[in-house]
């Protein structure tokens, strides 16, 4: 036996380990086989990528992301200056431009787990009031999914530790699950929506309290005991925008409760 | 089993690029003989050059960088802000300091095979091969670009023919340099030609010991090469990587083999632990493991089998 290893063929991505926070990780470091990834072909587009990838802010990163995407309508890093693109639309709250901008990455690669992961709950939380409803809840759904099936299928690097990937593959896993437990609740499947907030907050490492608000108004027409129990555990957890919301939705629930 | 191969890292690159640099700070002859010979870029920089002797790169970078600022035409400022953040695996900052410095007009091959290193360390391939010709046109007689093509070929490609072509020339070009000797033995019996490769290791091993340099690649070589024809040879070959670099779990791998061909099956079970303990996400080893377990009666066996099928399922290729 020669050194250890064999990498060729694996699969791809370790992916998203560090995604959510460290786009260029994934896109170049967690690889399971660098020969298959994204090449440019002059040093100019390169330079022209790593401006995006050192953007100060998201603006810019828009900026550069166009100015990429205009010089190098070919380049095979497209897909991955689109994913810069949607997670910048994605810090400025335009969901417009976030949903645009994850199309066109999951036009050119289907199966990247982050920007399905960022798309499904996106679209699930937006899709309310809008003529689009349903299709968005549709395909929040379907994205929720894919996702989970290609967590399922997902080869990592060797550099990632057995115990290090499950966590970063529960934390996801949690987050297709939130996402469809959103998509549940905006269709009033109520039992469906505890199910998947259930799920959600089992797997993650450290659940969020966003979690147990969405748990908490899943519960709250039927086990409204449970309902508060979350609440409280929501307003524990914060941040503050979750914690005020938990507030008024427990005053909201004890109200409704009150005998007349 | 199917021979298995690493893909070393930028890190096990920049290993040696880190001694070159060291040598090329000193000066354009390397204190050390075996040293491969590069051109001196930090003669002009005396404060630069000794932090880098000292190893102190974020000190570099930071003064490299204060230094441009006050000096913003000066390409070598800019190398050697490069050059820190390479050996710091910044690589993206290391690119962009060095497309900066070769935009000023620096042309040297030092510069275009630390560029290539940092396109190395993204993935980047494509212009990694660039700069390694680039490094080739402006040094002609440089053995490192031909090392570090050999080991791109070999570890990304898969080609051990065109890699042994390059280690072949990088040891022509160096021939006193013990790693293009022990990656052209490799590259050998990767090939089938096992004669060659023997030489070749037998040539790494001499250089080794003249150098005195912690490296047990050439005697596992060996080790693998005597496994059929003279397992105690095998064995004092196998025994030497590991003494050399103990940390290396394939050396322990190997050692374990060596140890069950000769029916010492303690020993053998030992190293193959020891070789899962270093390297507990490679499936091969935990399936060695687990032969050794099963041969030896142990409880183990089936626990061991369990980890190899969650390994394998989580880190091969289909």
């Amino acid at each position: 036996m020669t050194p250890t290893k064999t990498l060729r063929r694996a699969a791809w991505l370790a992916l998203l380990l560090f995604a959510r926070n460290s786009i260029l990780n994934a896109q170049m470091d967690t690889i399971v086989d660098p020969a298959k990834t994204a090449q440019a072909r002059s040093e100019e587009e390169f330079d022209y990528y790593l401006e995006i990838v050192s953007a100060p802010d998201a603006t810019q990163t828009l900026a550069r992301v166009e100015a990429f995407t205009t010089r190098f309508p070919r380049s095979e890093l497209l897909s991955a200056a689109y994913r810069y693109r949607m997670h910048a639309y994605e810090q400025l709250n335009d969901f417009s431009g976030m949903l645009a901008a994850g199309r066109k990455v999951l036009s050119q690669n289907p199966d990247d787990i982050n920007t399905l992961l960022t798309l499904a709950p996106a679209m699930a939380t937006r899709a309310s009031g809008r003529p689009d409803r349903e299709q968005l809840l549709s395909e929040a759904e379907q994205d929720a999914t894919h996702a989970l099936t290609e967590i399922e299928a997902t080869r990592i690097s060797r550099k990632v530790s057995r115990a290090q990937w499950s966590l970063e593959r529960r934390q996801m896993e949690s987050e297709a699950h939130g996402a469809l437990g959103i998509v549940a609740l905006q269709k009033k499947d109520t039992e469906a929506a505890i199910r998947e907030f259930k799920t959600a907050i089992n797997l993650a490492p450290q659940p969020q309290g966003v979690l147990f608000l969405r748990l908490g108004l899943a519960l709250s027409t039927t086990a409204k005991d449970q309902a508060q129990d979350n609440f409280r555990k929501a307003e524990e957890l914060g941040p503050d925008a979750v914690r005020r919301s938990a507030s008024e939705e427990s005053r909201r629930l004890s109200q409704n409760t009150l005998p007349r | 089993m199917q021979r298995q191969r690493t893909r070393p890292s930028a890190s096990f690159l920049l290993t040696f690029s880190l001694l070159w640099i060291h040598a090329a700070s000193a000066q354009s002859i390397p204190p050390d003989p075996k040293e491969l010979p590069v051109i001196s870029p930090a003669a002009g920089n005396p404060e630069i050059g000794k932090l880098v002797r000292a190893g102190k790169w974020r000190e570099v970078a930071s003064l490299s960088e204060e230094m441009h600022r006050k000096d913003p035409d000066n390409p070598m400022l800019l190398y050697w802000e490069g050059a820190a953040h390479l050996q710091l695996h910044e690589p993206v900052p290391a690119v962009q300091a060095f497309r900066s410095a070769e935009l000023l007009g620096m042309n040297t091959a030092l510069m275009h095979e630390d560029l290539g290193l940092a396109y190395y360390d993204l993935n980047q391939f494509v212009l990694f091969e660039e700069e390694m010709k680039r490094a080739l046109a402006a040094e002609p007689d440089d053995p490192k670009p031909y090392y570090y093509l050999g080991f791109y070929l070999w570890t990304i490609r898969s080609d051990a023919s065109a890699a042994l072509d390059s280690f072949e020339k990088a040891a022509h070009l160096a021939p006193d340099d013990w790693k293009s000797a022990y990656q052209s033995g490799n590259c050998f019996e990767q090939v089938g030609k096992l004669d060659q490769a023997r030489q070749r290791y037998q040539t790494a091993i001499r250089l080794l010991k003249q150098s005195g340099a912690k490296f047990g690649w050439p005697y596992q070589g060996m080790a693998r090469l005597m496994l059929d024809e003279n397992p105690q040879v095998a064995l004092s070959m196998a025994q030497q990587a590991v003494q050399l670099q103990p940390d290396e779990p394939s050396h322990h791998a190997v050692l374990s083999e060596v140890y069950e061909r000769l029916g010492d099956l303690p020993d053998a079970v030992h190293e193959a632990q020891t070789a899962a303990l270093q390297n507990p996400n490679d499936s091969k080893t935990h399936y060695a493991l687990y032969k050794l377990y099963r041969q030896t009666g142990d409880a183990r066996a089936k626990s061991e089998l369990e980890i190899f099928q969650q390994t394998r399922a989580l880190y091969d290729a289909d």
